[in-house]
This record gives structure tokens, sequence and C-alpha cells, in this order.
């Protein structure tokens, strides 16, 4: 009788995401508002309403294919690149619209720090992959590109490692740090809101520590939303949860609250993994 | 673009594999057996392709590699000449090579076996008894001219038919001959052959038989026609010592010089009486008189076209009279000088066949080859200097006889020690040399074909040699290097493989290169530009269903047939850009700054619009756009062309008759009157000119303003150098640079500031901002190419001396955009599948830290991609330099060496296509063919392997891609 909540969402049938009232306490940076989402005629998003609270760390969580990295890339518009991708609804950044037809998308873009499943350097050095979003937007002055690739490899704690091999490829980096290299890029612009999607998927325990540590230290600076698979992760890093399936919010709370006493009993078979 | 989840999924690298289950099962049999014959096949495939390969590369370098080498002699025989005096005044050949035709000083024109010695036929040359004191023989006319003491002068045209009789009737009357032996054809031998041949009138009496084979036998005749004596006016009864003729079938010239040193020279018309009674000659002299008592002479020559004698003495001294006016005027000596240093001494003369050079042996056993060529800085009043052509090392020995080959250049050389060589004179090659017998040799001569040479020596010793002349007109020099030919007045880079009978061949394959390498580079710079941008475009900025569409389309294209094309580009390109050349030269600047301009003022579109946006509609727009931009070119073409190119005032004046005699000439032009076109050009830009052989200075002031003298203005008068001065085609010119400059300067200084002072304003207003910094840099190139041209003028440079020149319709031009064309489809395609290989990831992570798709594109794709562009280009490099029927059809296959895009050109593959069928098999002519597919094979191997070499280092970077 309890599961119905999932059934309906297989059966298709509109369900209300069950989101807990301390969000509602914390102002956010990033609101959705029945944001819906299509891939041609495939409906992907279904009417998510959710805010990503200022300053905190906030996991999405859920299976496979159920929309979290759509969502993600929906917020900094990469999916305006697919040619089949229809939207309604909206999503704000700091109460300004982001599918508005005046905002310039490319200064929405670094305004939003975004960190992909796979380690994606480009090939050039160390140096030039860091400050890469600085001379693009056309910073050439030495001293601040040095200054500002410093800060963000101490940011991404990496700078121990490669700050002596800065003008080498890369390429030439292991996977934890080509992926910490790719948070100091992520970073070194000061964006609003770091999106992280699956950051760890491709590291090993050492690297994702090393890494889950590295979100837990720039918590303080910048807001974070991370999108991920493992549970202990989302206990461990992150202070709100949102659980999804098939493109539905499912349950959305604080972390604490979602792990240990979720509303809905889905939600606990999902993060307890008895679920699939 | 399209960076989607589901290619980052895809692009995750090779995860780990499924541990499947651990199986010890056997490979099957079948499997084995196939792996085993794919295996063979991909090899042997493999294999096979680097055969054939090999194959074609040492077929070629077999071809080639004979016009490198050096001939060689054959066997030899040598016999005792049945000569009445050791000093025969001629020798030459017989026809069919088994014979020698002497002229004795007594007289007597002989024929002489090469086998025997002995006499063949005999004829006498003499005048009323009187033996000639000096011949000459013309190789071309076949003619023999002789000049008797008494002062006549007669020539005979000599003429050796050779009949090959029927064997079954000759088997009959002379089976008992042995082969080599003849039989003078007597009485009753006559009736037979008479009856058998249909020809007793045409026999001379010196007609014979030879058996030639075993069913071979051959009439043979030597038949010489007299003509009536001529009396040389002014030199009757004057002994002639050295004598020299160049006749034509119109005119004769002799120059004689008399025992007393006295100058003639002479020229003869052959006059045909009306009604009939046979031709005389009508013979006027004039005769030169020699300013100083002239020591020994060697040899007295007047050249073929008539223009020079050339008095050669033997200190090395040669004086050169300026006979260009005939007999009619004076005959001043224009020019004295040494052709030998020190004291050496010339030891024998010739003029080399055309009768152009003079062939000059000397003492030390060196020839050296002259010509006259026009020099603006001699002092001599005909404006031409006597230069050596070319040197042959020293051989020691003293040259003491020169022979003049007929098919060639080549000439046989005779020397005192017995020694006997062929040399050919353009390419400086040896072609084939005898050992010294340690009798000097008196006179030599060489076969037309080169493949006999023979030589009489002081002590009436007849010597002959089977040569193999190999390919004496090729050469390192003369395939690649300068040579200085006949006629020219510097050393030249010419190709022209077949000109008339005994002209020099010109075999310089650089000339083609250059072609080559002209047509690929227009070529490229106009097609690699337009592919890689479009290559961009299509991958960064259409989406894949547009492109899945375009590409296809475009593939298309490149399967079009190059004759095609090649026709497009002959019938409708070329008369196109003739008829609208001003459109075509001003869209090269308008098409880009139009596109340009456009892609600025649309960022000021509001951006409701750009979002509506689609791939289709920005092609339509973009179609739109050019489309306009082309207009605006037919527009603006017309008013450039009249503003720009027009007559000047000087051009007015002078086209006006508002001129005066002009008080001082320029110092370079020291006081000649006969100018090139770019000299009059020069004159012009300081307001001179030359009108009717006087220096004039033009009076612009004289014309009214609006006067229409001087003509249209036209583009095509000013290529032609006929009106106008150089600046508005250094404008045109310098467009390109200047912009190039100016994009280097924007980015280099003002590029950060400008993006501060941008940034600052709102969305529309930086955009205006930019459109305004893109005008403004559009005026500032103008104002650049405008001061570039203004300077480079006034250096005194003019376009139409380099990139600019005369209009011929089917130019460079039109290749390069036809060719271009054919080019840009696989340059476009390779591009574009380059891009689309950069993994997806990268552009995602360039665009989610707010890159521009441009920025995208230009910062990560390019340089990522930067191999296979690179590789894109170089195959299409390779096309376009194996390209053959669009340049074929497309020029005018002139082999012209020019920077001028106006002119035509021709290609090695053009000059292959064209010229094989024509080059008999095996020929220099064949050879220097298949030189030119193997330097064509070097040329596309130095840009693959370069090409490869690039692409692997590239690799090498991106390898942890
Ligand atoms: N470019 C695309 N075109 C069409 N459908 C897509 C595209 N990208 C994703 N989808 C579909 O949208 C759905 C959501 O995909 P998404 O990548 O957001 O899932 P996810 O939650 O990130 O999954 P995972 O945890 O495996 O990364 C999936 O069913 C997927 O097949
Ligand atoms: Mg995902």
């Amino acid at each position: 009788m309890r599961l119905n909540v999932l059934e309906a969402i297989r059966a298709g049938r509109p369900v209300e995401s069950v989101i807990h009232p301390e969000l509602a306490r914390s102002p956010s940076v990033l609101q959705a508002e029945n944001f819906a989402l299509w891939y041609g005629q495939s409906k992907t998003l279904h009417e998510v309403s959710m805010g990503v609270p200022r300053g905190k760390v906030t996991a999405l969580i859920g299976p496979s294919g159920c929309g979290k990295s759509t969502l993600l890339r929906s917020i900094n518009r990469l999916n305006d690149l697919i040619d089949s991708v229809r939207i309604e609804g909206d999503i704000t950044l700091n109460g300004e619209p982001v599918y508005s037809p005046d905002v310039d998308v490319i200064e929405l873009r670094k305004r939003l720090g975004m960190v992909f499943q796979r380690p994606n350097p480009f090939p050039m050095s160390i140096y030039e992959n860091v400050v890469y979003p600085l001379r693009i937007d056309g910073e050439n002055r030495k001293p601040v590109l040095r200054e500002a690739c410093e800060k963000a490899l101490k940011a991404a704690a990496i700078w121990d490692e490669v700050k002596d091999r800065l003008s080498s490829s890369a390429l030439g980096l292991s996977g934890g740090q080509q992926q910490r290299l790719c948070i100091a890029r992520a970073v070194v612009a000061d964006p609003e809101v770091l999106l992280l999607d699956e950051p760890c998927s491709a590291l090993d325990p050492i690297a994702t520590i090393r890494i889950e540590e590295l979100i837990h230290e720039i918590s303080s600076r910048y807001t974070v939303l991370i999108v991920t698979h493992n549970m202990q992760q989302a206990a461990r890093v992150s202070d709100f949860t949102a659980f999804m399936y098939l493109g539905r919010l499912v349950e959305y709370g604080p972390t604490a609250t979602i792990f240990q006493n979720p509303k809905l009993p889905e939600t606990e078979q999902y993060v307890t993994g008895r679920f699939g | 673009m399209n960076p989607d989840e589901r290619d980052e999924h895809t692009n995750r690298g090779p995860g780990p594999e499924p541990p499947g289950p651990v199986s010890l099962r056997q490979t099957g049999s079948w499997v084995r057996f196939w792996d085993g014959v794919a295996g063979v096949t991909i090899t042997g495939g493999g294999l096979a392709v680097l055969a054939a390969m090999l194959g074609i590369c040492v077929f070629l370098v077999a071809s080639a590699a004979p016009l490198f080498g050096s001939g060689g002699a054959g066997a030899e025989q040598s016999t005792i000449a049945n000569l009445d005096d050791s000093a025969p005044m001629l020798v030459r050949l017989g026809v069919r090579e088994h014979s020698a035709l002497v002229l004795e000083p007594t007289g007597d024109l002989r024929e002489l076996s090469l086998h025997t010695g002995a006499r063949l036929a005999s004829v006498d040359v003499r005048n009323e008894g009187v033996a000639p004191s000096a011949a000459s023989y013309d190789p071309q006319g076949h003619t023999l001219t002789l000049a008797y003491p008494d002062g006549t002068t007669r020539s005979a045209s000599i003429d050796q038919p050779d009949i090959l009789l029927d064997p079954e009737f000759a088997e009959n009357a002379w089976d008992d001959m042995d082969i080599g032996d003849w039989i003078r054809i007597d009485g009753s031998h006559r009736e037979q052959i008479a009856t058998a041949l249909r020809l007793r009138t045409d026999l001379s009496d010196q007609a014979r038989v030879v058996r030639a084979g075993p069913d071979e036998w051959v009439v043979e005749d030597l038949r010489v026609d007299l003509t009536p004596p001529a009396s040389i006016p002014g030199l009757t009864g004057v002994p002639v010592k050295v004598h020299s003729v160049r006749a034509s079938a119109r005119l004769g010239r002799l120059v004689c010089l008399t025992d007393e040193g006295r100058l003639f020279y002479a020229e003869s018309r052959r006059v045909v009486r009306l009604g009939g009674g046979g031709s005389s000659e009508r013979v006027q002299a004039r005769e030169t008189p020699l300013s100083q008592a002239s020591p020994e002479t060697v040899g007295v020559f007047v050249t073929s076209d008539g223009s020079s004698i050339l008095l050669v003495h033997a200190d090395g001294l040669l004086r050169r009279f300026d006979a260009r006016g005939g007999v009619d005027s004076e005959i001043p000596e224009v020019e004295t000088r040494r052709l030998l240093e020190g004291d050496v001494r010339v030891t024998s003369a010739q003029m080399a066949l055309g009768g152009l050079s003079l062939l000059v042996g000397d003492n030390t056993g060196r020839v050296t080859s002259w010509t006259t060529v026009s020099d603006p800085s001699t002092s001599a009043i005909d404006g031409r200097r006597f230069r050596r052509a070319s040197t042959s090392s020293a051989g020691g020995s003293p040259v003491t006889a020169i022979g003049v080959g007929e098919r060639d250049r080549t000439i046989a050389l005779g020397f005192a020690d017995g020694g006997i060589e062929l040399r050919n004179m353009t390419s400086g090659k040896r072609v084939a040399s005898l050992p010294a017998t340690g009798t000097g040799v008196i006179a030599v001569a060489v076969a037309p074909a080169l493949d006999r040479a023979i030589a009489i020596g002081s002590d009436a010793s007849l010597r002959s040699a089977q040569i193999e002349p190999g390919h004496p007109q090729a050469g390192w020099g003369a395939l690649f290097g300068r040579v200085l030919y006949e006629g020219y007045d510097k050393p030249e880079f010419i190709y022209q493989s077949t000109g008339a009978q005994g002209a020099e061949a010109k075999l310089s394959l650089t000339p083609l290169i250059w072609g080559t390498l002209k047509a690929t580079i227009v070529a490229m710079l106009i097609a690699a530009p337009i592919a890689v941008l479009g290559a961009i475009f299509s991958s960064e900025f259409l989406s894949p269903r547009v492109r899945r569409t375009i590409k296809p389309t475009v593939e298309l294209m490149a399967s079009l047939p190059s004759v095609v094309l090649g026709f497009v580009a002959a019938v409708l390109v070329a008369p196109y850009v003739r008829d609208w050349l001003p459109t075509v030269m001003v869209a090269f600047a308008v098409v880009p700054l139009t596109v340009m301009g456009v892609a600025h003022a649309w960022r000021l579109a509001p951006a409701a619009w750009s979002r509506r946006m689609s791939s289709v509609r920005l092609l339509g727009l973009i179609a739109a756009v050019f489309v306009l931009s082309v207009a605006l070119s037919a527009l603006l073409g017309p008013v450039i062309e009249r503003t720009l190119f027009a007559p000047d005032r000087v051009d007015r004046a002078l086209a006006a008759g508002a001129f005066e005699p002009a008080e001082s000439a320029p110092p370079w032009l020291d006081a000649r009157t006969d100018l090139t076109v770019s000299e009059s050009r020069r004159l012009r830009a300081d307001g001179l000119a030359i009108r009717e052989d006087v220096l004039v200075r033009a009076l612009p002031d004289r014309v009214e303003l609006g006067s229409d003298a001087g003509g249209q203005a036209s583009i095509r008068r000013w290529l032609d150098g006929a009106i106008g001065g150089p600046w508005p085609g250094w404008v045109v010119a310098m467009i390109l640079p200047a912009s190039v400059l100016v994009a280097f300067f924007n980015a280099r200084f003002v590029a950060r500031r400008w993006a501060g002072v941008v940034s600052a304003q709102s969305k529309r207003a930086g955009a205006a901002l930019e459109l305004g910094r893109f005008v403004v840099s559009a005026m500032v190139t103008l104002v650049v190419a405008i001061g570039l041209a203004w300077a480079l003028t006034g250096l005194g440079f003019d376009p139409r001396d380099s990139i600019f020149g005369p209009f011929t319709q089917r130019n460079t031009l039109v290749v390069g955009l036809v060719m271009g064309f054919a080019v840009i489809p696989i340059i476009y395609t390779i591009a574009d599948d380059a891009m689309r290989a950069v993994p997806n990831s990268l552009r995602s992570a360039s665009l989610g830290a707010g890159a521009t798709r441009w920025q995208t594109a230009v910062r990560i794709v390019l340089p990522v991609a930067g191999s296979g562009i690179f590789s894109a280009c170089m195959i299409g490099l390779g096309r376009a330099v194996g390209e053959t029927m669009i340049v074929l059809m497309a020029t005018g296959n002139t082999p012209e060496m020019t920077m001028n895009i106006f002119a035509g050109f021709r290609t090695l593959a053009a000059n292959i296509a064209v010229e094989l069928p024509e080059a008999a098999r095996g020929g220099t002519h064949y050879r220097v063919l298949f030189l030119c597919g193997l330097v064509l094979f070097a040329m596309t191997a130095i840009i693959n392997t370069s090409a490869e070499l690039v692409r692997q280092s590239f690799r090498k970077r991106n390898a942890a891609l």
C-alpha cells in the first residue's frame, strides 16, 4: 500500500514532491519552479520545483537515468545545445530567471562552475587549464593569472602536487588529480554555484575521499550542488539531499533526516539500498 | 555541436571488461582458418600495394635516369682516304653514313667509302677550270656556297638520293656482290634500273648500286646542281681567303675576306625571269672598311638573321660589324673584344646550328660558345653585346676542327692529338669521346642522327666511329638550371620541347615546377580558408540534422569529374572573369568584409531573433548575405575601375598630344627609344614618354579636366600597362597584408584594453562598440593599404612587374578559383571529421566554463583537431599538385615563369598530358616527360611525408586524449 508513490510515478500519475520545511527556512540561490524538460517527445523532467540553499552542499540522488544530470545541465543551460530539447517552467539564479529571453547564456555559465562525471582537462598545460575561464574573459595579465591559478589549485587541494609542473600537460595527471584540476578550473572564476556531476565516479576510494574533503572545505565559500550515486558520500558531504525518481523530485530535505528518518518509506528503501 | 550526456557516457574510456566466464574451449578450426586467410590476404594486399608503389617509382627513375647519363662510342674503323690533298675544305657524312663527302682544294667534290677510303663518286665544282678558294656549307638548306678567286660565287645544292631496289630484280643482276660492295651503274644496268624504277633521267653518271645487306641493294647517287656563276660586285679578280654563307630560301648572305684583308658583305637574291628561262642570282655587295690590319683570321661569319658579321682572329680577338641595314647601308664595326684570356689562341671557329651562335675552339682544348645579346649598358650602337653562353672544360690538346651537328646543339671536336669528342653546347654534356691517335685531326663531321662521327687526319687517314649519343640535350644544368639560349639576352629558365627544325631544345623543368607550385598555392589560398572555416562552421555551429544533409552534398561535389570542372572553368568562369574583372577583384575584399560586418551587426539584433535562428535559417541568412555581398561587388567594381584605373593626367595629355620635347632624360634610359612595356611605364610615372623616337614631357595642364582623351578607364588596359600608374594596383594588392597587419595590431595592443571597455557596457552597447571598432578597423586597413601603396610607388615598384601583368583570359586566378572549388570538398570533409572526432566532453568543459562557441572552436577544438585539419590541407594540396584536367583546360598551357596572377602557366601534370602523345618513345623528350612524372611524384611524396611527420607530432601531443 505504501509503495504507491513510486508506482504512481511509474504509472505516470502526478505526485506531490515531499519537501521538508527546513528548506523553506534557508534562502536559496537556485530555485526551480515547475521545471519540465523534454528530449524530443520524451519528457525527462516532470515539473521539478526545488530550491538550492545558499552556502550549503546539496546532493541529488536517484537511480540511473532519473534525470539528475539533465537537471544539472539545465541550470547552466548546456542543454540548449541539444536541438531537440524543449523546456517549460523556469529556474532562477539569485532571483533572475535563467531561461528569460534576454539572459546572456555565456555570462550565466560564467557564474556557475561545472565539474563533469568524467575528468575532462584540456590538452594543454596544467596552468593553461586552470586559467582557461579567465583567458576567455580576455584576461591576459600574467600576475593576475598566476595568482588566480595558485588560489584555485590550492582550493582544489592539488597545489602541492602540481606546483612544480604547472607547464606540463594536464593529460599526464592521474584521474583523481585531473578531476581536482577540473574542480580548480571550475572555481577559478569565483562562481556562485558549483555544479558537480558525480565527480568521483571515475575515481578510487582514496581520491574520492580527497575530493569529498575538498567539497567539504569549499562548501564554506560556494554553494554546491552535487550528483552522486554513492549514498555514503551523499550522507558525508551534503547538508541537504534530494531524491529523484524518473524525472520527479520525490523527497527533499536535510541529509540527516533523509537518511535516518525520511518521510517516505520509498526514500528510506532507496537510501538503504533495498530498492531496485 | 551537441555535448549530450550520452556522448559522455560512450566516451568513458575503456572501462573494466565484463568478467566473462573463463573458458578453456579450443578455438574452432574454421575460425582459425579464416583468421589465417584474412591475415594472409591483408598482409599480401599491403605488400602488393607497397610493391606497386615501389615499382612505379623504380620505373619512373629507370625511365628518367638515362637523361643524366652520357653516351658512348662504339665500333670504330680507320682507313686511308683517297685524297689528292690532305687538307680538305669541307667534310660531311654521306646520307647513308657509310661514306664521307669531301671537298678537295682542287675543286673536286668526292664521296669516299668509310670502309676502304675508295672514291665512290666525284663531281667537279670548278668554275671554268678554276678551283674555289673558299666554301661553306649550310646543313639546313643542303647548299654549298663556293667562292672563286675571280670574285664570282656559285652555289650548289647537293642531293644524295638513295633508292631501295626490289630484291627480286636485284638478285638476278648482282647476286655475286659481297655485302658492302658497290658497282657503278653503267650503260646496261642503267637501262635495267631505269625500266625497273623509271628513274633514268634522274640518275647522274655517279650513280651506283650498293649491296647493303643479304637482301638489300640500294641505288645511291650524288647529284650536285650548280648555279651559274654570279660575280660579287667589287670583288672581281680578288682572291677570297675566308668566306662564309648563310642562306635562306629567299636570301643568301655572304661574307668574304680577301687575301688583302678586305671585307665584303654580299646579299644574293634569286631572280626568276618572267616568261621562263630559269633563274639567275642577283648579287649586291658592300665593302666594309677594316680599320686596322687584321691579324691572322680564323673565320669570318654572318649570323643567320643577318644582324652581325663576325671576324674571329687567331689571337682571340673578335670584331663584330652591324649588318642590320644590309648592303644598302654602312656596315660599321660595333664591337671588338677578346674572346680568350691570356695568350690562349683560337685554333678553330664555326657557327653553331641555327647560325646565331659562334663556337670557338682554342689551343687549350676548350670550346666556348658565344652569342649576341641586347644589353642596354653597352656602348655598341646596336645595343647588343657579344656574350659567352657556355664553356667546356679544357682538354689539353688544341681544338683543330669543329663539326656542327644537324639535330641539336651537339658538335664534334677534333683535337691536335687525334682525339675526337662530341659535346652538346646547350647542356654542356660530353656525349662521347674517341681516344687520341697521335695524328692531328683536320676535319670532323657528325651524322645528323649523331650516331656516327668521322674525322680526317693530317695523314689523310679517314677515321669513323659509331656513336651511342644517349640524350645530349639533357643534363642537370639544362633540365633545372638557367641556360643562355640563342636569341635570348640572359640565361633563363625556358621549357620549349618542340620548336622549329634546328631550333635549340629548351628543356628546363623549372617553369613547369613553378607553374605547378603557382597553381597549387593560388588554389590553396582560395580553398583552404573557405574549406576550414566551412568545416568549423558545420562542425561547431550547425545542428547535427542540418550537417547530415550538408556534408554528403559537399562530398558529392568532390566526386565531380575534374574534366567537367575544367570545362566549366574554360567555358564559363574564364569569360566571366574576363568580362567582370573589376567585380571579381573587388569581391575578394568586399565579400569577407560584408560577411564580417553583418556578423557584427547581427549582435545588435534583439536576442529573440537569434534564439529563433535555427540552423536552416542561419544558412539561409548566410546565403543571403553572400548574394548581397556579391551584388555589392558588382556595384562597386565598375566604380572602383572608373576611379582608380582610369587614364591619369599624363596619359590624357599624351593622348591629346599635349607634350613637348623633354630637356633631360633619366639616366637609366641612355638614349634608347625602343622600350619594354615596363620601361615605358616607368617613364610615364615621371611624366615622360617616347613619341616618334623623341623623349617628350607631357603637359597635363594643357588638357581640360573633362577631356576624355586617353580612352576609357579599364583594369585590362591598366594591367597591360597602357594607362595609369602603379599605386591603384598596389592598393588592391596591399589590402590583404594591411588587414593582417591591422588584425595583428588589434590582437596585440588593443584587444585587452578594449575587452575592459566593452565588458563595462550593456550587451547592446557592447555590440555597437564592437561594430564600431570593426568599421574603424576596416577604414584603418584601407588607409594602411593606401599608405603602403604610396610607399611602394614612391620606391619605384610597380605591381605590374610582379603579381599583376598583362591579362590573358585563361589565367592563374581562374584556375585557382576552379581548382579551389575542386579541393574544397576534400579539405572540408576531412577537417570536419577531424573536428567531430574531438571529444564532446572537451566542448562541454569549455562551454560550461563560459566560453562562446567560437572561443571553444578556436581554443579547444582547433588545436586538438589541428593534425586532422593539417592533413586535410595536405591531402588537398596533393590533389592540387597532381590536378591535370582543370589546368589543362583552363590555362593556355604556356610554360611562363611569372608571378602575374593573370598569366597562364603550365604544370608538370598538364605537360605530361599534353606532350606524351607526341613524344617519340625512348627519345629525350619522352624521357623528359617521365622526369616530369618523377618530379611530380617526388613533390607529392615530400608533401605527404611532411604532412605525416607533422601529424605524428600532433598525435603524440594528444595521445593521452
Ligand atoms: N541528449 C539526449 N537526448 C535524448 N535523451 C537523453 C539525452 N540525454 C539524456 N537523455 C535521457 O534522459 C534521461 C535522463 O538522463 P540523465 O543523464 O539526466 O540521467 P542521470 O540521472 O544523470 O543518470 P546517471 O546517474 O546514470 O548519470 C535518460 O533516460 C536518458 O536516456
Ligand atoms: Mg548523470
